[in-house]
């Protein structure tokens, strides 16, 4: 199935089911924390201090934990209000998303921000939609209910789509980034060395500043080195810029080494992957038509980060 | 042609080479920066080689054209006709200019003669063709002009060139002109595309109906001036050797002087004046005749005389001699010794022979019949029934008193033709003209009737018959390349030099002098392939190293 004009694999009611399901999921599969909320109750974070016996273990930030202090030595959160939970989605909408043509990474990374968007939304929470690369292009913030009825008007912005060779959008989204704040960012991560040392520093300091960044890699890689096979090719990103390979096995493993190294190399440098909150969605190893709805709503619910994303209890 | 073909054999394998360079099919790919440089791909059996299309590939063009371009500067040395060169030219202008020399040249005009008005036509002329021959190769060759052709180096040297006491001859540049057009010798420094004659003398006959390829420009720079002088003078024939008749002959062109008989001065020898008798006006030419008295140096002037002077004088020699020369053969030489006559064989002008004793030579013959004794008085004279009309030897002659003598004659005269005969056949005068001789019956009879005159007359008319064909010594001769000035008896009397009435005459017009190709010369074409070509193969190497992927 191609990517055409759907406008989402999921309905209303289908979010509506994750968020439930979601929201029931229990605290040991928690593979993350962010500030709890408590429905009804206004917690406004106002410092850390150390653990004291007696505190709510809830309460404790385990990565603000082993960051700073040594084993069994804890910081918890102090609350003044309840605060609200912001999510920033940033999505990559760069040439090498609008492949491969069966099901586009920038087509899943759309209906993915409006799934998590949507569930966001209904938590009466904020969400901020932001193009990854593009200087040029500014944020778009949605709350509560009222975010909901915009939400599908602000998804448009991604209709436009970023140059080869832009640089990362990280200026626009600085006061968008609270510390508590949820960054999750949607690429394929080939972008160039420059744009991976920019982003990955741009989430370590997020990271140090006690806000959640979440990587969600879309991994189309497989399905078009079997679409591609060997040959002759003239391989393009865009019209811009072309270049003669001779493909055999050796040019297809040189290539998959190479992408290997370089998200490695990425997740090393932005430390994403020391607390486990990258995943990669994986695009099908045939070139055969497959149902790009189908892959989607797999990938979505088989995607524990997300799931974990909306838990109630934290 | 081998290497033509080689070529073209490269040519081919260029276009191979190419086919040969696979096929890349357009695929966009992702991940496409991390397939960059990569290893040379050495799964052959995996790879599938389709021909690529050479068409379209940019080098392609540059290689092709490379070769066709050597194929090109070999085919140059090749083409029919072209013979792989090229014309080029040089333009420039190179002008033969002739100056005449020649008497009339003298002639005043105005102010000044008409060399120096040469001069100045000239130095005029110099001054526009440089103009118009800026930046381009303007060069000169200078010759003057009269009777034979002088060189000169350069104009100052040429200005220095007088007029000379000699005529004119126009030939002279026909045949420099003809000589230059086929001349086969490699071509002078100065390479001559136009011919500027100054002269005043119109243009000749011969220019109009000229095909020639160096243009020739005439500049006829006379204007007509009143003129008159000497034109010929000459003696007439004498009869006897008495005295010589000189005839002085003056020409005038324009407006005749007020008084031309009181204009013409004679000095004989001694210095005295002699005073001609003057023949009625004819025309625009006046004749004035002397009995010069004495041999010697006759010295004639025109005061005043006309623009050209040197018709105004002249020095003659009369070579006045006492006696006739003549080869007497008869046994009676009284006639001779009475008439004045020098007896001589030695150079005669006239030979007197009895009948029988013609010579062949050149010297005039009369020939003297037996006697009129013998001759006349024949008891049955014969009527004349043949006589040759209007001849010299018949001048005033009576024939019908003539009949009344009873001559009779020979019946015939080989080599000769009958002037007068009678009814019986008998010749009584006749004339050869080859050589020149006549017959007369017999010797003059000193008689006061019929026979006495009629003898008389027909042999004073045979010898100046005779005479006649020998014109007198020249009392001058003209001046030459030999003997170029005057002198006693050396005129510069030159036939129209002093006709100084007549209009002008040009032929073009110095400003028609434009700069010309001087010089063709063949130039080989088969280099500028070369350099093109290997101009085109370091753009093809630059582009492949430097270049966009395309011209890789």
């Amino acid at each position: 199935m191609s990517t055409s004009n759907q406008d989402s694999p999921f309905s209303e009611d289908e979010l509506e089911q994750y968020r439930f399901l979601a929201q029931k999921q229990s605290r040991s599969s928690l593979v993350g924390g962010h500030t709890s909320r408590r429905k009804g109750k206004s917690l406004e974070f106002r410092e850390f201090t150390p653990y004291q016996l007696g505190d709510d273990i809830r309460h404790i930030d385990w990565r603000a934990s082993a960051r700073y202090r040594g084993q069994g030595d804890w910081l918890a959160r102090r609350f003044v209000a309840e605060e609200q939970f912001k999510l920033v989605i940033s999505v990559d909408v760069r040439p090498t998303m609008m492949l491969p043509g069966v099901l586009t990474k920038w087509q899943v990374g759309v209906w993915l921000a409006k799934a998590i968007s949507w569930i966001t939304l209904k938590d009466e929470n904020e969400v901020v939609l932001h193009h990854l690369f593009g200087q040029k292009d500014k944020p778009h913030l949605l709350q509560g209910k009222r975010g909901l009825k915009r939400l599908r008007a602000s998804l448009k912005q991604f209709q436009t789509h970023a140059a080869l060779g832009e640089g990362v959008n990280l200026e626009s989204i600085q006061k968008h980034l609270p510390p508590t704040a949820v960054w999750v960012i949607i690429t394929d991560l080939y972008f160039g060395e420059t744009e991976a040392e920019q982003l990955a520093r741009a989430i370590v300091r997020a990271q140090n500043g006690l806000r959640w960044v979440i990587l969600l890699e879309l991994d189309s890689w497989p399905y078009e080195k079997a679409d591609m096979g060997t040959g002759a090719y003239q391989l393009s990103v865009s019209e811009l810029s072309k270049n003669e390979a001779d493909i055999d096995d050796t040019a297809l493993q040189t290539i998959e080494n190479r992408i290997f190294a370089h998200r490695q190399k990425f997740l090393q440098t932005s430390q994403i992957d020391l607390h486990g909150l990258s995943q990669s969605w994986v695009w099908p190893a045939h070139n055969r038509p497959f149902d790009s709805a189908a892959f989607f709503r797999e990938c979505f619910g088989k995607d524990l980060v997300l799931r974990n994303l909306f838990r109630k209890d934290l | 042609m081998t290497f033509v073909i080689v070529l073209l054999g490269l040519a081919g394998l260029v276009f191979v080479i190419h086919m040969a360079h696979p096929r890349y099919k357009p695929r966009r790919l992702s991940s496409a920066r991390f397939a960059r440089d990569l290893p040379k791909a050495t799964q052959s059996k995996q790879r599938r080689w389709r021909p690529g299309n050479p068409l379209r590939s940019r080098p392609l063009y540059l290689q092709l054209l490379f070769i066709v371009l050597l194929i090109g500067a070999l085919l140059a040395t090749f083409v029919a006709g072209c013979n792989g060169r090229q014309t080029a030219s040089d333009k420039g202008i190179g002008v033969w200019v002739f100056l005449d020399t020649s008497a009339s040249m003298s002639t005043q005009q105005g102010e000044v003669d008409r060399m120096s008005f040469a001069h100045q036509k000239l130095a005029e002329g110099i001054e526009q063709m440089q103009a118009v021959g800026t930046g381009l190769d303007v060069c000169f060759r200078w010759t003057t002009f009269d009777l034979a052709l002088a060189e000169w180096s350069d104009m100052d040297s040429l200005k220095a060139a007088a007029p000379r006491p000699l005529g004119t001859n126009t030939g002279l540049i026909q045949e420099a002109v003809n000589g230059l057009q086929t001349a086969v010798s490699p071509p002078a420094a100065c390479s001559i595309t136009h011919i500027l004659v100054i002269s005043d003398a119109p243009k000749p006959l011969w220019l109009d109906g000229m095909d020639a390829d160096i243009p020739i420009i005439w500049q006829d720079i006379s204007t007509p001036v009143d003129n008159w002088g000497f034109e010929d003078i000459y003696a007439r024939n004498p009869l006897t050797s008495a005295t010589n008749d000189v005839t002085v002959e003056i020409a005038i062109y324009g407006a005749p002087p007020d008084n031309l008989e009181n204009a013409l001065t004679i000095l004989s020898p001694t210095g005295e004046t002699i005073e001609p008798e003057w023949e009625a006006s004819q025309g625009s030419t006046r004749r004035a005749r002397f009995m010069p008295e004495q041999a010697g140096a006759y010295e004639l002037n025109i005061v005043p005389g006309g623009a050209y002077a040197y018709d105004d004088t002249a020095v003659i020699l009369v070579q006045k001699t006492d006696q006739m020369r003549v080869d007497w053969q008869l046994p009676d030489a009284a006639l001779p010794q009475m008439m004045g006559w020098h007896i001589t064989s030695d150079t005669p002008s006239l030979r007197v022979v009895p009948v029988g004793a013609v010579p062949e030579d050149e010297v005039p013959t009369l020939v003297v019949g037996a006697s009129y004794e013998l001759l006349a008085n024949t008891p049955t004279p014969a009527a004349i029934n043949y006589f040759v009309e209007g001849s010299l030897l018949l001048a005033d002659v009576n024939l019908d008193a003539a009949e009344t003598l009873g001559l009779s004659g020979p019946q015939t005269l080989p080599g000769f033709s009958e002037v007068l005969k009678s009814e019986n056949g008998g010749i009584w005068l006749a004339q050869r003209r080859e050589p020149l001789a006549a017959y007369i019956p017999g010797l003059p009879q000193l008689r006061d009737d019929n026979l006495g005159r009629f003898s008389m007359l027909v042999f004073l008319n045979a010898v100046r018959w005779l005479s006649q064909s020998q014109p007198p010594a020249p009392l001058y001769e003209l001046t030459s390349l030999n003997s170029p000035e005057a002198a006693p008896g050396r005129l510069p009397l030159h036939p129209g030099e002093g006709n100084t009435s007549k209009e002008p005459a040009s032929y073009l017009e110095i400003t028609d002098i434009q700069p010309t190709v001087t010089v063709t010369r063949e130039e080989p074409i088969w280099h500028y392939f070369l350099a093109t070509a290997a101009l085109l193969f370091l753009v093809e190497r630059g582009l492949a190293a430097l270049g966009k992927e395309q011209w890789h």
